[in-house]
């Protein structure tokens, strides 16, 4: 992919880079021959963001070059050609941020180059490892390249789009909006995560601060309430109202900053209490979408509940058979972990959901998308054609929830099923920081199926591999198809070794465990320059 | 201690005394240093010497030329060895290890020693000459270097009475307002246990002049995790390029860290290399932490002169602000020098 920026450009592309770094430390790069998307996720998945720039954002910009074009060839699909990869949004960042870069820099080119390179005439192709060049022009001809090592991701989460039926719809000014938050006491230390209680009413807006366990140490137990009319926002269509969420600021605040410094106005889109909250952004040249969890407000309860989902967790991890299952059950505790760590409550929350609903209809791919990594590294012979296969699909969806519907690919109308409860498990985090999930137990059934469905439908996925397979079976053509290839790939990935090369569409889908095992051991070219 | 001075036997003049009216020139030269607390300082006819060194591998020498003093007197205390050394001016005589950092917070007692109050004018008339296009070249008007005086500064009186003595120093801002007096406790140096580097000037491989403010840039832009700093130097001639499409860059700084790795090309263009003497390919690698270490003196300096000698032994010599409205009579300078990594490890 190489992509180049002006000075007009750079701007607004640091002011993203600086938004993302506040919604997580890692960035991930999706791009495709129309837009290059940046998105982050926070550690514990309850905030999301996404810049998406389109082809004219830049002076220059293409993806894909021979080797890319081969393997689509190879792979015999209508496959996009699509370039990925993920680092620090710090690193990044401190080399666009430089006080120096805005007075100096008339050029900016950012190209990456995949691993494994033959094309010995480049001299920056001459390492194995996947790289994000930055290459500065500066005044006076001095030209600084930054190298910066891509990792290849660990998942690509996409949001869901909220059901558009029961949405509410609100555009305000970034100004407007930092002046309500700016209101709260809370909101002007640093340290800390506020969070808003927000009530839209038919005409007025109610904003009340929330005092968390957390928060208490802060000072005094302050609680501020602030309302103001609707006439604030420069579109008010609450489906419902009154309506009530809370989130956390945080990352809200990263968003209103970006806004704020481009002087666009924010959409804010929301269902109910229980899905998130979506921000929508942007001009001609890029949008920008935010998704934060919401929080339950009020409510008793859920405890209970819970754990008896965890102890259920526990037991469907049982019935698992053959190699490819194992694969993924032990993937499953690892990312759990993972995403969980920050609260354990979250863990526990997260897991009922799998057993209580299981929709066979859902697509399950997206789901074990970010198992990727692990399988690589601790099972190169088994885990990473699946894992790779699976990913490489859900690869597509991120920006095509975002872009111009792409027909005829199955992928996407699966992802329009399934996106939403990607998100999900995010989202309960907060929540239980803030009430324990109390609120479960106020919801109706129907609510608390649809809260979980998404995590149902992974964990199941990953749990128990009967049942995912055939839920494979029953989702559609396409599913079927790729449970099969699946399967083949399994096999294939189990019979041969890694490095048999003569099958082009073996060499494709082996092509990742190579890159992600050469990545390894290729720290040495870096040095002998 | 003034009282033992008297009591004692030791001749009544103090090895050296100094006085200047505006310290900031004086602290800015040891601000440059100050990444290491210990400072060897040895005095001479024509001024002092701070040194100080890091892990064994870099040396820092901030020179204290006398004309930066108001006044500046050096007594040799022995007169015997004064005989011996009549011939070299230059020789160091009882040098002695300070808190470097302390005396810089006593040089600071009132505030006013700070860099930025005085960088700019400092900055002002090197700057003239030079055509720099620094941010703050433009705010200063062109009659500003004439109120350079009217800035308040720390005016100090500095005086050492020999070994086991303290250091004393007698600060002021003003004559009517307080006056600070400061007695910095030195210790014994040890001469066999000073670091020197060596740089062979008859036989340097790469010899690069230019303005601070490239080299400022370059190094704090890198990522602080950076572990190795290499310094590439190619011979300007354009015509006998190797057989690489991209013609080899003139001086390139290529920082590596866990990170990946940073490249800082810059061509040959007047603007930014000013000098640049390369006969033959040459790169070497120092530990960034190291070359870092330079940053503060490298910020507030008009110039740097890079020097490295066949076997790799780097010299920074960089060009401080002196404050002096004549530039002929001498220069201030810090100097860096640095022993470079073993490429083979």
């Amino acid at each position: 992919m190489q992509a180049t920026l002006d000075v007009t450009g750079l701007k607004p592309f640091t002011k993203a880079l600086a938004c993302l770094s506040k919604y997580g430390d890692d960035l991930t790069i999706y791009a495709t021959p129309d837009s290059l998307s940046l998105s982050s996720t926070n550690s514990s998945m309850s905030a999301y963001a996404r810049y998406k720039f389109v082809k004219q954002f830049f002076v220059r910009y293409n993806v894909g070059d021979k080797k890319t074009g081969r393997d689509r060839l190879a792979d015999g699909v209508q496959e996009v050609l699509t370039v990925t990869g993920q680092l620090l949004t710090k690193s990044l960042l401190s080399i666009l941020k430089h006080r120096t870069v805005e007075k100096s820099v008339s050029r900016c080119e950012l190209s990456i180059v995949e691993g494994i390179s033959s094309d010995p005439d480049d001299e920056d192709n001459d390492s194995l490892e996947s790289k994000l060049i930055v290459r500065l022009h500066c005044k006076h001809g001095v030209i600084k390249t930054h190298r910066l090592l891509l990792l290849t991701p660990t998942s690509l989460l996409a949001p869901g789009s909220p059901s558009t039926l029961s949405e509410s719809r609100l555009t305000i000014g970034p100004r407007s909006v930092k002046d309500m938050i700016e209101q709260f006491p809370s909101t002007k230390t640093a340290k800390g995560n506020p969070q808003l209680v927000w009530t839209f009413s038919h005409t007025d807006v109610h904003l009340k601060s929330v005092d968390s366990f957390f928060d208490s140490k802060a000072g005094a137990q302050l609680s501020t309430e602030l309302t103001i009319s609707a006439d604030e926002f420069d579109v008010y269509d609450i489906y419902c109202p009154p309506i009530t969420i809370a989130f956390h600021l945080r990352e809200f605040n990263a968003s209103i900053a970006f806004a704020d410094s481009l002087a666009l106005p924010l959409d804010l889109r929301f269902t109910d209490p229980l899905s998130p909250l979506y921000v929508d952004l942007g001009d001609d040249t890029f949008e920008a979408l935010f998704v934060i969890s919401t929080s339950q407000v009020h409510g008793a309860g859920g405890g209970a509940s819970q754990s008896r989902g965890a102890s259920q967790a526990a037991n469907g991890d049982g019935p698992n058979g053959n190699g490819r299952k194992r694969s993924r059950d032990e993937d499953e505790p690892r990312r759990l972990a993972n995403r969980k760590k920050p609260m354990k409550v979250v863990q526990r929350t997260d897991v009922p959901g799998y057993h209580r609903t299981s929709e066979p209809e859902l697509m399950p791919p997206p789901s074990s998308i970010p198992q990727r990594r692990s399988p690589q590294f601790s099972q190169p012979h088994a885990g990473p054609s699946s894992a790779r296969r699976e990913e490489s699909e859900p690869l597509f969806f991120p920006p095509s929830s975002l872009s111009a519907p792409r027909p005829q690919s199955p992928l996407f109308t699966q992802h329009q099923q399934d996106p939403e409860p990607l998100f999900l498990p995010g989202s309960q985090p907060s929540q239980a920081i803030v009430d324990s999930g109390l609120g479960i137990e106020s919801m109706s059934a129907a609510e608390f199926e649809a809260m979980f469905e998404g995590d149902e439908e992974e964990m199941e996925l990953l749990g128990s591999q009967t049942l995912s397979q055939k839920q494979l079976m029953e989702g559609g053509e396409s599913s079927l198809q790729r449970g099969k290839e699946e399967e083949r790939k399994l096999e294939e990935s189990e019979t041969e070794s890694d490095t048999e090369p003569e099958d082009d569409s073996m060499s494709f889908e082996l092509l990742p465990t190579q890159e992600s095992r050469e990545g390894d051991k290729s720290f040495r070219p870096l040095f002998e320059d | 201690m003034p009282s033992a001075t008297n009591a004692s036997a030791e001749p009544a003049k103090p090895v050296f005394t100094a006085s200047c009216h505006d310290v900031r020139y004086l602290t800015a030269l040891l601000r440059g240093i100050s990444f290491s607390n210990r400072a060897t300082v040895m005095a001479h006819e024509g001024g002092l010497r701070f040194s100080v060194e890091e892990a064994r591998t870099m040396t820092g020498d901030s020179y204290v030329h006398s004309w930066i003093f108001d006044e500046y007197e050096y007594n040799d205390p022995d007169f015997t060895q004064s005989q011996s050394q009549t011939q070299s001016s230059q020789a160091t005589v009882v040098p002695f290890e300070i808190r470097l950092n302390t005396l810089i917070e006593c040089l600071n007692i009132f505030g006013t020693a700070g860099l930025s109050s005085g960088s700019k004018q400092q900055h002002k008339k090197p700057r003239n000459n030079i055509g720099d296009d620094d941010d703050d070249s433009d705010r200063d008007g062109p009659l500003d270097k004439f109120f350079q005086g009217n800035t308040k500064g720390t005016g100090m009186r500095m005086s050492y009475a020999g070994a086991g003595y303290p250091l004393t120093l007698i600060l002021a801002e003003s004559s009517s307002g307080p006056t600070a007096t400061c007695e910095i406790t030195t210790f014994d140096s040890d001469p066999e246990d000073r670091l020197e580097v060596e740089i062979d000037n008859e036989d340097i491989a790469l010899k690069v002049i230019l303005k601070s403010s490239w080299l400022r840039d370059a190094l704090s832009e890198l990522d602080p995790s950076c572990e190795k700093l290499t310094f590439f130097g190619n011979p300007p001639s354009q015509s006998n390029n190797t057989s690489r499409s991209t013609p080899s860059p003139l001086f390139r700084i290529l920082a590596e860290g866990m990170f990946g790795s940073t490249e800082m090309d810059y061509p040959n263009d007047r603007e930014v290399v000013e000098t640049f003497i390369c006969q033959e390919p040459a790169r070497f690698s120092y530990r960034f932490s190291h070359i870092s270490k330079t940053l503060k003196a490298l910020q507030v300096s008009i110039k740097t002169s890079l020097r490295i000698d066949s076997k790799g032994a780097l010299g920074m010599q960089f060009l401080m602000p002196s404050g002096q409205a004549k530039e002929d009579d001498g220069t201030l300078f810090v100097e860096f020098r640095c022993i470079p990594l073993d490429d083979r490890l």
